[in-house]
């Protein structure tokens, strides 16, 4: 054997060992060379191949030498540019624009090089002008200290006196060609533009404005972070400053110069917002906002006056290469401009205003309203419109998954979880308000009432019976369309007092009319402000928020507060009230953090100490909300507790506020995996309530849908079984059976039967739920695809592909009209859609719908059965089909080793 | 530039072992490569780093549309432009190197102990004098090395064009890995100490 012969062998023997001990788990591979291994030697050699594995990790992926350099090299060489700049060796040219030309360079430092970008500024321009304004602004640029702004280091003049500036140099790709060589989403490219927004906001802060923001001036670097180039260069370059020149218009850029520019009027920070909504749209449509920019000065000056900007969704769908660029980010032109119709084309239409004042006043301001479309919020830009309101509330509602088994089916849980206990005002207000005398004459109309309805004659017509009661406020209702016309005063105090029994066993439709009819009567009876009028307000807001007219509910809510606040004298407790009721009203539609100023003014506020006890409860328990839902649970557990301290110590054991203050902790040390706590508090409430209001009443429903949903997570399926079926029976007696509170807890009940293996009772619940929805429910209205899911789940594993099939489709419709692109909820609707295709023999058909959903899927970790099953039946569809590679690519993603 | 059938040719020459017929491939894709990156060079895109991958899919789409669909595919292509990539990086990090020491010598022997990662060109010619020592013991390996670092190929495509599955490329990737970081950080003996051309 030759010596490299022998090298040969003895390598061969090292790697095959080292081999088989990478597959070995990382703990077991010593012991595993140790054992297999017959000489030290050996041993030595695999382990230091092993340790070298470990520590090359991430290493070799690419040469750190810049490819551009290479093949520019070779032509620098001979080139006549510049070979030093001061104390800077030039290594190429990077390229050439309007301002002059710019280079690599680099210098030798204490052990390192020093690379920079350095831009000579062409001939003509006034070098000592430049220089002057450079000394000037050079501190100022200086301390642009921002991660995502390239630094301005120096500035000088060459030999034949043209000045330079030298900057940081970055590498990255333009953000444009950057987002669309990798399809980034429109969400990515959201993302991206909220970096450059962090940027050209904390120059602002500088008082440094870009004036010149375009995305070659925007690099996104190997690391995926934005670089903003040239910050307060243009200025420097401006002779005249913030005025008009000549200079000043020759060196914008017309296709993102905003109508100031044009008109050369001074430039502000809006003049940024403008060029980042330019930014904007052409980051969301892959087009410019304005075909054609001019050249020359005059029409450039004719530009400034042409007519709006088209909206990004109708751009975003014209033009031959629509496709292209909605391919570009991952998705068609169709659905684009479904993403972009409505918020987005508000915002951008927003930043692109003509008139600088009609603009965002900040880039904060846009950027926050980009924060809010990236999380599904309102955004401050627009007029709201309740169906818009209305969307945004359930997008936003978290999608409480049940940590199923493997069969997984979908729960509803979403729901009833989120059924929110109003107020104890109602309950525990009564007299106080009203004049006893009133009082008095409609008890007397409702006992005569409920008497003429029923053989029986309840004490209280709100404890107890409430199945009669509807019944009777029907008749009673039908019996005060013809009495009581003479006494419009009692008239209007009886609809007041029946509107509320409706409202509180949720027959919102009957409720609305009365209580409309009652502020007609007392605003001619008292006048548009009077406290009936007021009162009168708050009640209607409540029956128009539940009914889900948001906007209408909103708008009232304030109108009652500004009337309180404005009435002489002024009644704190009313105002209170109406400050906790609007505080309600915003955390029901997700706006916590507008609604904690009204809470805390009821709190701190210099009547706080004179105010009824049940007002500081309820503004304590809002407050409670507001801390939990904002992930405060701390505070919110504290709160909580003050809430039920105050009820206990001023209205005694077994009030109502103190139930729902209980339930209110419940909630809070649920979150805070403190079960048991929670599972005591709910059981306690649950029994006050069912004392104080009766066992059907909706505020002890709600508590019993939270209490089984604790139990649930707690594994205490029977509990909550038991519980789900009295909630079921309790809402179909007050609300009908075809009521979409029902239909929530219906839809919990179906899932505790799957996951307790009851199939069967389960099936015929989700029927019935998505019955109910198909009703009830707007189409748009993702909750009406959750009981489908769950059927198309249940078919699956039941061997009823066809059945599935269908479900899963009607649920895909839906999820696509509702939620944001790539949700994942959607994607587990087309992967249910793909599993019923693969079982019935189409295979074919299945394959777009795996590959969206595990698109959507594989980065996504907020519903990890789900992403599970889908993951594998994709994975099990390409091996049957003969594609390995793509199978485990997949498997790889789920985390389990490929077959 | 003699035109496609001489780019076909040697192609095939090449792929029946005509060692001559590597370096004339690696001349006239060495211009197609450069004017492409040159393009890149240009006017607004200056900022625009240049990835190998990039540059390589590029040659690939340009010269598949002059020469037809003559290439074995691809993968091979691709693998093909690797090596080309693997010598102009050489071949610059060694002029690069000469003329920082002021001298003209091509051939600097270098310490590949100091050989961080720090420093892109010490790192070129470093892992070349690596891979030359694995490739004498491992042919395959080196390819990955080769594909991957200097033709910034991505696993599936390697894996095609080495008829692998992407799994096993996946897998010899990590020993490749841990044999690289090893020869560089132990200096070890074997054959090919000498400055040798790839292939």
């Amino acid at each position: 054997m030759t010596h490299e012969a022998s090298d040969r062998t003895r390598w061969q023997a090292i790697d095959r060992l080292f081999d088989a001990a990478l597959e070995r788990p990382p703990a077991e591979r010593a012991a595993f060379v140790e054992a297999a291994a017959g000489d030290r030697g050996l041993i030595d050699a695999v382990m230091a191949l092993l340790q070298a594995e470990q520590d090359s990790q991430g290493r070799f992926e690419s040469p750190s030498i810049p490819v551009s350099d290479v093949f520019a090299a070779q032509t620098a060489a001979g080139g006549s540019g510049p070979r030093t700049i001061g104390p800077y060796t030039v290594v190429r040219e990077l390229g050439r624009g309007g301002m002059g030309t710019v280079y690599l360079a680099e210098r030798e430092g204490d052990g390192f090089t020093q690379r920079v970008a350095i831009k000579v500024l062409r001939r003509g321009m006034d070098t000592e002008d430049v220089l002057r304004r450079f000394v000037t602004e050079r501190r100022i640029l200086a301390s642009l200290s921002h991660p995502n702004i390239a630094r301005l280091y120096d500035g000088g003049a060459v030999e034949d006196g043209r000045p330079y500036l030298v900057m940081e140099f970055v590498e990255g790709e333009p953000i444009a060609e950057y987002c669309d060589g990798r399809r980034r989403s429109l969400r990515q490219r959201l993302e991206l533009a909220l970096e450059v927004t962090a940027a050209v906001s904390a120059a602002h802060a500088s008082l440094v404005v870009h004036r010149d923001l375009k995305p070659s001036n925007i690099l996104v670097t190997a690391e995926g972070h934005v670089k903003l180039l040239d910050f307060g260069i243009a200025k420097l370059l401006d002779a005249d400053g913030d005025t008009h020149t000549r200079t000043g218009l020759f060196l914008l850029t017309p296709d993102h110069a905003s109508p100031e520019q044009l008109r050369g009027e001074p430039v502000t920070t809006r003049t940024d917002v403008y060029q980042l909504g330019v930014l904007l749209f052409e980051l969301a449509t892959g087009r410019p906002p304005y075909e054609q920019a001019s050249r020359s000065a005059e029409g450039l000056k004719t530009m400034a006056g042409r007519p709006d900007a088209p909206r990004p969704s109708t751009a975003a769908q014209t033009g031959p290469d629509a496709a292209t660029r909605a391919r570009a980010r991952g998705t068609t032109p169709a659905q684009l401009r479904r993403l972009l119709a409505g918020d987005l084309d508000t915002i951008i239409g927003k930043a692109l205003q003509a008139e600088p004042e009609r603009r965002y006043a900040s880039v904060e301001a846009l950027a926050g309203d980009i924060r809010c479309v990236l999380d599904g919020r309102p955004v401050s830009a627009r007029p709201v419109t309740l169906a818009y309101r209305t969307r945004m509330f359930l997008r936003r509602r978290p999608w409480v998954a049940p940590a199923a088994g493997a069969a997984a089916v979908f729960a509803g849980l979403y729901l009833t979880t989120l059924a929110r206990h109003t107020t104890a005002l109602e309950a525990e207000r009564d007299t106080a308000t009203r004049s006893a005398d009133r009082a008095q004459q409609v008890q007397r109309f409702l006992v005569e009432l409920f008497a003429s309805a029923s053989p029986y004659t309840p004490a209280d017509p709100v404890r107890g019976r409430q199945i009669t009661v509807v019944e009777a406020l029907d008749v009673g209702t039908e019996r005060l369309r013809a009495s009581l016309t003479e006494r419009p005063e009692v008239r209007a105090s009886i609809l007041s007092a029946i509107a509320q029994v409706y409202q509180d066993l949720g027959v919102l439709d009957r409720a609305r009319p009365l209580r409309e009819e009652a502020l007609a009567l007392q605003t001619a009876l008292h006048g548009p402000s009077s406290r009936e009028v007021r009162d009168s307000l708050g009640g209607l807001a409540l029956v128009r928020g539940e009914l889900g007219e948001l906007e209408a509910a909103h708008a009232l809510h304030e109108q009652r507060l500004a009337l309180a606040e404005a009435a002489r004298p002024v009644d704190p407790a009313e105002v209170a009230d109406a400050r906790i009721r609007l505080g309600r009203h915003l955390i029901g539609v997700s706006r916590e953090q507008a609604a904690e100023p009204y809470l805390r003014a009821v709190l701190d506020g210099p009547d706080a100490g004179s105010l009824p006890a049940i007002v500081r409860i309820e503004a304590t328990r809002a407050l409670a909300d507001v801390h939990r839902d904002l992930d405060r649970l701390e505070d919110s557990e504290r709160a909580a507790r003050r809430a039920i301290e105050l009820a206990d110590a001023s209205l005694g054991a077994g009030s109502v506020a103190g139930a729902l203050s209980r339930g209110t902790l419940a909630q809070t040390l649920g979150l805070m995996g403190r079960l048991e706590e929670a599972d005591a508090l709910f059981t306690e409430a649950l029994a006050t309530l069912e004392r104080t209001l009766g066992a059907t009443h909706a505020h002890r429903l709600a508590t019993m849908s939270n209490l089984s949903v604790l139990r649930l997570n707690a594994g205490n399926l029977a509990g909550a079984e038991a519980l789900l079926r009295e909630t079921v029976e309790a809402g179909e007696r007050v609300h009908g059976p075809r009521h979409p509170s029902v239909a929530g807890y219906l839809q919990n009940h179906a899932t505790v039967l799957v996951r307790m293996g009851r199939p069967a009772e389960a099936r015929e619940r989700y029927e019935r739920v998505a019955a109910i929805y198909r009703e009830t429910l707007d189409r748009e209205n993702y909750a009406r695809a959750l009981p489908l899911l769950s059927l198309a789940g249940l078919d699956l594993s039941g061997g009823r592909p066809v059945a599935a099939e269908a479900s899963a489709r009607e649920a895909l419709e839906t999820l696509r009209m509702a939620l944001p692109e790539g949700h994942a909820i959607t994607a587990v609707a087309e992967c249910r859609v793909a599993r019923a295709l693969v079982a019935r023999a189409r295979p074919r058909e299945a394959l777009p719908f795996f590959e969206r959903a595990t698109a959507a899927l594989t980065a996504s970790t907020s519903v990890p059965e789900y992403r599970r099953e889908c993951l594998e039946a994709a994975a099990a569809l390409h091996q049957a089909r003969g594609d390995a590679a793509t199978a485990s690519r997949i498997a790889a993603a789920l985390g389990t080793p490929g077959s | 530039m003699g035109g496609q059938d001489t780019l076909e040719q040697l192609v095939q020459r090449w792929t029946d072992g005509d060692r001559g017929a590597f370096d004339q491939l690696v001349g006239v894709l060495y211009d197609d490569l450069r004017a492409m990156a040159h393009r890149h060079l240009q006017g607004e895109r200056a900022n625009h780093t240049l990835t190998t991958t990039a540059l390589v899919h590029e040659a690939y789409v340009e010269l598949s549309r002059r020469t037809g669909p003559t290439w074995r595919g691809r993968a091979q292509f691709f693998a093909l432009l690797s090596k080309v990539m693997r010598h102009v990086l050489v071949d610059y990090a060694r002029n690069r190197k000469a003329a920082k020491r002021g001298g003209g010598d091509r051939h600097v022997e270098l310490d590949e102990q100091t050989a961080g990662a720090s420093d892109g060109l010490l790192e070129v010619l470093s892992v070349n004098r690596a891979l030359e020592q694995l490739e004498v013991r491992d042919a395959r390996l080196a390819r990955i090395v080769e594909c991957r670092f200097f033709g910034g190929m991505p696993e599936s495509e390697i894996a095609d064009a080495l008829g692998v599955s992407t799994r096993t490329i996946e897998r010899d990737w990590r020993r490749a890995r841990a044999h690289l970081h090893a020869l560089l950080s132990t200096r070890m003996p074997g054959p090919g100490s000498g400055a040798r051309d790839p292939e």
